[in-house]
């Protein structure tokens, strides 16, 4: 629908833009959750292999998003600042396990959605690299940046 | 009605016209006839005795043998075509599966595809392609690898759904985490 009322062109770079949103959003996530250096490693392999693959990934990535989300569920994985439990745990890791179906789904279907902007499949899989690789350290960047620092979390504290 | 060829010779054509006789029984076997044309067929000293109502119902009889010979050469033809048919839409009805998933798994090395379909068997026949042993086996072995492998996969999402379900409305089966029963199991 949105693509009848969109230019293609202006579709395409609408949808790298989404894309890079919602990788930030990834990296912000990972960094909240405290994830170790493997979790990344896996995470950019992960991205590259769908960029390279596209639709074709959906099943083995949504393997390794169940297989993430279970080691959340059995090591009681919360964001660190947070330390969530009972419901609230649950209901986040839900939440999580929705956003990972999704952003594995969106990241599939960008080779059908950008296919008007003429690259070639390298050229498609170099920039979707690149534009979730920035996500990831934008996201991981602005989570660090928004750290409350020992002085704040006093100042919050007292008031 | 045969029907006359004309070039573009004037002198030719004209020709061509005063040449121009009744149709024959040569004639009938390569062109089609109409009853009028049989008709022409009789010798013209026995069709002046006729009188009109005798040749309209000569007419009338050619016309219906005629029916009657094209009816039978035509009817095994429509009997395969109405075969056709039904086979065509009998296969478009086993067409419609109640599901049919169809995706590709690529490994990168080689690109796969699944397809999942379950339907009302409409087969009748055996497989027109032999299948040796060896092909049934490894068909069997593979199929079983696949059902316990998306029956992990499935059991894996539905428990984690229904823990993480249990877990947000608060209700609690055992003490503590379940990786602290596990613990407890391994111990």
């Amino acid at each position: 629908m949105a693509r009848k009322i969109l230019n293609p062109t202006t579709y395409a770079w609408g949808y790298l833009l989404g894309l890079l949103v919602a990788y930030t959003s990834v990296g912000w996530v990972l960094a909240a959750y405290f994830a170790p250096p493997l979790m990344w490693i896996w995470t950019v392999l992960l991205i590259a292999y769908i960029a390279w693959a596209g639709t074709g990934a959906i099943a083995g990535a949504m393997l390794w998003v169940v297989s993430v989300v279970w080691i959340a569920a059995y090591t009681t994985a919360t964001p660190l600042l947070m330390n969530w439990k009972g419901s609230t745990w649950a209901i986040s890791l839900v939440g999580v396990w929705i956003f990972a179906i999704g952003v594995v789904l969106m990241l599939a279907f960008a080779q059908s959605a950008i296919q008007a902007l003429g690259w070639s499949r390298k050229g498609t899989f170099y920039r979707l690299l690149m534009i979730t690789g920035t996500g990831l350290i934008i996201g991981r960047v602005l989570y660090l940046g928004s750290i409350p620092t020992p002085q704040s979390m006093a100042l919050l504290y007292c008031t | 009605m045969p029907q006359l060829s004309f070039s573009e010779d004037s002198n030719h054509a004209n020709q061509k016209d005063q040449d121009f006789s009744p149709p024959t029984y040569a004639d009938s076997l390569t062109q089609p006839m109409s009853s009028p044309d049989y008709i022409n067929q009789i010798d013209p000293a026995l069709l002046s005795h006729l009188n009109r109502s005798q040749v309209q119902e000569i007419q009338k009889f050619i016309s219906q043998t005629i029916a009657h010979e094209v009816n039978q050469k035509t009817a095994p033809i429509n009997a395969n075509y109405n075969q056709i048919e039904n086979q065509a839409s009998a296969r478009e009805k086993s067409r419609s599966k109640l599901i049919d998933i169809r995706f590709v798994i690529d490994l990168l090395f080689s690109r796969f595809y699944v397809v999942l379909m379950v339907g009302k068997d409409v087969r009748k026949d055996q497989r027109r392609y032999p299948i040796t042993r060896a092909t049934k086996a490894g068909n069997m072995i593979a199929a079983f690898f696949l059902i316990v492998a998306m029956n992990l996969l499935i059991s894996a999402v539905l428990l984690l759904g229904l823990y993480l379900l249990k877990s947000a409305l608060s209700i609690d089966l055992l003490p503590g985490h379940f990786s602290d029963q596990l613990e407890i199991l391994k111990k």
